[in-house]
Order: C-alpha cells, then structure tokens, then sequence
C-alpha cells in the first residue's frame, strides 16, 4: 500500500500528454514547414520552439514522478462512463443534425447525454428532452433565426 | 474625462443597450445561480446568442452575463456551500455559516453590496486609469509587447492553483493550440491535417466550451451531488446597522487589494478574494470568529473579487492583453466582432470603450436592483438536480458551436477538446493557462517575429530597452518566487 503504479501516476500521465504533444508540434513542423532564419523566422520556428519547451517541461514531469516519493494523492481513478456519454452525444449531434434536422439531434443527444448521469429515468429524460427541444425550436430557430433545419426531409426546412 | 464619461453613459443609456445589458445580468445570475457552472461556461455558452448583435451591445451583454454569472456564485457558495468559481470559494467559508445561523439574508445582502461598491470603484478606476495606459502603451514597440505577455502567461500559470510546472507546460500548450490554421506571414498551413475547417484556426468557442464545460460536467458528474441546500426561508433581507458598520472597513480594503490584483495580469479574482480574507483574519482584533459567520470573512472577499473582475478590464481593454480567463472570453468576443482589442480602441472607437465603461456600472447597479428582490426565484432554482442541468448544458454547447460556421467539425472538435480537458483536469492541470496561451498565441508570435526582424536577428534589445527589460525582470521575479521554496526547501533538508 501507499505505493501508486507508474501508470495512475498523476505527474507521470501529464508528463507523458505533454511530450507526446511537443513531439508531435516538433515532427510535424519539421516535415512541413521552413523554419527561416533568426531575423526572418519561418512559420516552423516558432512551433519547433513551443514544442521544444513543452517536451522539456513532460520529460520534466514524467521524470520527477519516476524518481519521487509515490504519494497515494497521485493516484488517479478514472471513470469513464460520464465523460464518454457527454462526449458521445456531442458527437452524435453534430453527426445527426445536418441529415435529419433539429428535433431528432436533439433527442438523441438528450438521452445519450443523461446515460452519462448518476440515474436516468426514462419519462424524466423524455420530459426533460421534450421541454428544451421546444425551448432551443423557439429561441435559436424562431427567434435568432439560426438556418437549423428543423426536420428530417425536403419539404419542412423552416 | 467628464465629457468621456457622458458619452459612455448616452450610449450605455441608450434603450436597446439597457435591454441588453439587463437581459445579460438576469441570464449571468440565471446560469450562475444553477449548479456546477462557473462563470466561464455561462459566458462561453451563452456566447453565440451575442454574435448578431451590433459589437457594444454584445459586449455589454456579454460584460452583463459575467457580473450576473459572478454574483449567481456567490449565492450559491452562501446558500450551498458550494462555490459557483474559485473566486466564491472563500466565501463559503463564513457565508454558509451565517446561512446556517439564519442569517442568509444579511449575508446576501452584504456580499451584494459590498460587490457593488467595489464595481463602483473599479469603474472609476478604469476610466481614470484606462487613457493614460493605453496612451503609455502606443509607445510599446514590439519587444515590450512580447516582454509583457511573456509575463502575464508565466504568472498565470504560477499563479494559479497546483503545480506551476503543469500551468507552465499549459501554457506552450495552448500557444502551440493558438497556432493552428494559417500562418498571416507567409501563407503556410499550420497543423490543419488538410482539413479544411481548420485553416482558419481552431475556433475560440469550441477551445473555450470543450476545455470549461465539458470537461467540468464529466468531472461534476463523478461526485456525488453535494445537496445540502438550505432550504429555510430567508426571514430578513436586510442587514443590521451593526452588521453594515462591520463590514464598511473590509469592504473598503478588499476592493483596494482586488483593484491591485485585476490589473496584475495573470492574478485575477480567484487569487484576491483569498487574500482579502486572508487580510480581514489577520487585522481582526478576535480572529477565531472567522469560519464561524463574520460578516468581514463575506463582505472583503465579495468586494475584493469584484473590485479584481472589474479591473481585470484595464489591461484587457487598454493593452489588449487579457488577465483571466474570463477576460480571454471578452477578447475572444472582440475579436470576432473585428476589432482587435488593444491601445487604439480607446482613441478610434472611443463609444465602445467608454459605453462598456459606462455599461459595467449600470450592470453593478442593476444586480443589486435586480438581485436582492429575487434572492427567493433563485433560492427555488439551487433546487434544480444537476441531471436535468447538464445533459441541457450539453444542448448549448452543441447548438452554440455548430452555430458559430454552420459546420458540424466545431462540434467534433469541441467534444475532442472535451475529452482532452477531461483528461488534464483529472491530471491536476488548469486549463486558464491554456485558454491564456491560446488567445495570446498569434499575437505573441507576431510581435516576436516583427522584433527580430527590425533587430536584425539580435536578441539583445528584449533586454536593453528599459520598459522591455522591466517586464523581463518581473517575468524572471515571477519564476523565482515559484523556484525558491523548493531551493530552500533542498539547502535545509
């Protein structure tokens, strides 16, 4: 006990993301961009330059939590159900809107989303999705006038 | 600077920008009051309902929702005990326990007024401040610029909560982020992966709403929901002349300390309304009451952290550089407007500057117009379970991206971001940093670029030009002040 895997690491995961981020900016400005001269720097140096530092401070990181004390406090749990519902129904929208229209990405978003949540009652998301679909009807498409379609097929784009 | 004043107020005055102001306050104090969202998502969600709007009256609207937002956190840290942002944090402390003691009402009352003085003096600061700043700043030259945002992005990301190395790398992150899309010098493209959609860069709402909102649902979903709501009736509003003399003197303070702290960049509320009830305990004659309902420990931290927002407007509106992330949102909200926030916009566009001014005040006075006769409808809506409020928070998210280019990739992108910010915050990194380097990306890059240039390659004038050189000291005092515990810390051990 009181040891945490190098894998629930907090320091060394963010550690990690970060050098995977710099060295990403580094690869792909490399390949890609002209990096100029001191006095007239390309649009590679700049980048070459943040990834650079970003990687410093990962490695920096990942370091530090190879080499410290394991505090239990830098274990991290994750769970994944609520932010991959929330993700997913975002996903789902954007998916579903420009073919069927409003009110159906709206519907599935609701219910996807509330998977996410502690509970989810079936009549208390079908209420809930049937009150901010007529909300979002009215405010964005009616009154902002925002060029949504509203429902699936030609004939009753508003 | 009278006649200024007048023509900020003729313009604020004007009906559509009233309406619009006040449709801002009571929609902030609507969102803010409702649990689980900052200021920030109420800003960034409410964001595309200001876009067909005329450039002041967003602005107003949007300055209207922060206020709001600012004030709806404070209910809820006194009613809930929970803070709405960091910068309510503090007052939970005693304000819950005043609610807890039956005096919710005094409380509410006081943090109400005591915000809105110090929004009267951060008023009057900006306008008296503001002109000679930004006409000090037509002087800068690209080295001092660069000098002064390297300084605002080191102290945002040492200043803020957690580990200073993480808000460091937060920051390259979010300037590497900034980046993206096309280059304005030469034309490249930048990390777009040959997408399209995003030679214009990735969209500001779709940074700002994935990394806040999103994330902060899937990270408010995980615990359990804290529904300690205190569900008493509020038998008296208003506090006593015994409860006002206490906290006329912290009020007093808090505002002076939050006014320092919002012009520093990178500090903002959070920061100030500690320090102010850090303050209030050290000067009070019996400090053991604090944490137990003094009224100090909610009227220094409420005036500090207004007194801080509001300020937070100066190097925003005058430099161009925003402090907090909430100011990145009013300069994201410029920007889309077309006008590039900066030392210029006081001299060419003198009706925004001064109506925004003008505006801020009127937005004080309305929240406690509005506010403190609606304490019971916003009491009734701390009520509302978090299950119904985020799957309709994720509504807003979606319609508000999709909105911004009609273009179902800024959904994709901002869920993408969603999971990124989900996954930093578990790992204990801030996004502000990110949100600052972002928006401050370009132009850091600009004004680098344009700085080797008229040098000829040569470094040396970052350090050789005074004002430069002032910023890079500060920059370099900042990054001491993080290193130096640990070296004493090393020598001792």
């Amino acid at each position: 006990m009181g040891t945490v895997p190098i894998f629930r690491n907090k320091d060394f995961l963010a550690g990690l993301i970060f050098l995977a981020f710099g060295w990403a900016a580094i690869a792909i400005a490399d390949r890609d961009l002209p990096m100029g001269t001191m006095m007239r720097m390309g649009p590679g140096n700049f980048p070459v330059l943040l990834g650079a530092i970003l990687g410093f401070f990962g490695i920096y990181l990942a370091a530090r939590a190879l080499g410290g004390p394991r505090k239990p406090r830098q274990r991290v749990v994750w769970e994944w159900r609520p932010g991959s519902c929330i993700v997913t129904s975002m996903l789902i929208f954007g998916f579903v809107l420009p073919r069927l229209g409003l009110v159906a990405a709206l519907v599935a978003m609701f219910f996807v989303a509330a998977l996410g949540g502690r509970e989810f009652r079936f009549r208390e998301v079908l209420a809930l999705t049937a009150v901010m679909t007529t909300f979002a009807v009215g405010v964005f498409v009616l009154l902002l006038k925002l060029p949504f379609q509203v429902f699936p097929g030609r004939y009753l784009v508003w | 600077m009278v006649e200024n004043l007048a023509l900020g107020f003729a313009v604020a005055f004007s009906l559509q920008n009233l309406a619009y102001c006040f449709a801002g306050v009571a929609l902030g104090t609507l969102i803010g009051v409702l649990p689980g969202i900052s200021p920030v998502v109420a800003i960034g969600m409410l964001f595309p309902l200001t876009f067909t709007l005329p450039p002041v009256a967003s602005l107003i609207m949007l300055a209207g929702i922060y206020y709001g937002a600012q004030y709806g956190g404070s209910t809820t840290a006194i009613l809930v005990n929970l803070p709405g942002e960091t910068a309510s944090a503090v007052t939970c402390i005693d304000g819950y326990q005043m609610a807890r003691q039956g005096r919710a009402g005094p409380a509410l009352a006081v943090a109400a007024l005591s915000s809105f003085f110090a929004g009267c003096v951060g008023t009057l600061l900006i306008a008296f401040v503001g002109p000679p700043l930004g006409e000090w700043a037509l002087q800068f030259g690209p080295w001092e610029y660069c000098a002064l945002m390297l300084m605002g992005l080191v102290a945002s990301a040492v200043l803020a909560h957690g580990d200073a190395v993480k808000g460091l790398a937060m920051v390259a992150l979010g300037l590497l982020l900034g980046i993206v899309g096309t280059d304005v010098n030469s034309g490249w493209l930048r990390y777009t992966f040959d997408l399209p959609e995003l030679s214009d860069g990735i969209g500001f709402t779709v940074i700002a709403v994935g990394l806040f909102a999103v994330a902060e649902m899937a990270i408010n979903l995980e615990s359990r929901e804290p529904r300690e709501v205190f569900t008493g009736r509020i038998p008296r509003l208003m506090p006593s002349r015994h409860d006002l003399g206490d906290s006329t003197w912290p009020t007093v303070r808090g505002t002076a300390l939050g006014s320092l702290f919002g012009v520093l960049p990178g500090t903002g509320p959070a920061l100030s309304s500690f320090a102010a009830y850090m303050l209030e305990k050290k000067l009070a004659r019996d400090p053991e009451r604090f944490g137990r309902g003094a009224i100090e420990g909610v009227a220094a931290p409420e005036a500090a952290n207004n007194a801080a927002a509001q300020t937070g407007f100066i190097p925003t509106l005058t430099l161009g550089i925003p402090g907090s992330a909430v100011m990145v949102l009013m300069v994201g909200a410029m920007t889309m407007h077309g006008l590039a926030p900066g030392p210029q916009v006081i001299a060419e566009k003198p009706e925004l500057f001064w109506g925004i001014v003008a505006s801020m005040w009127i937005g004080n006075l309305m929240l406690v117009v509005l506010n403190l006769p609606l304490v019971g409808l916003w009491v009734r809506l701390l009520r509302v379970p978090y299950r119904w409020l985020f799957p309709s928070i994720v509504m807003f998210c979606c319609i508000g991206n999709y909105s911004v280019n009609n273009n179902p990739v800024d959904v994709y992108l901002c869920a993408a971001l969603g999971a990124l910010g989900y996954v930093l915050a578990k790992l204990e990194c801030e996004p502000a940093p990110l949100l600052l380097g972002y928006v401050l990306g370009p132009l850091f890059e600009e004004h680098l670029r344009r700085a080797m240039l008229l040098a000829r390659g040569d470094p040396s004038p970052f350090f050789t030009r005074p004002i430069s050189l002032a910023f890079m000291l500060g920059t370099a005092l900042v990054l001491f002040a993080m290193v130096w515990p640990v070296l004493r810390q090393r020598t001792s051990a």
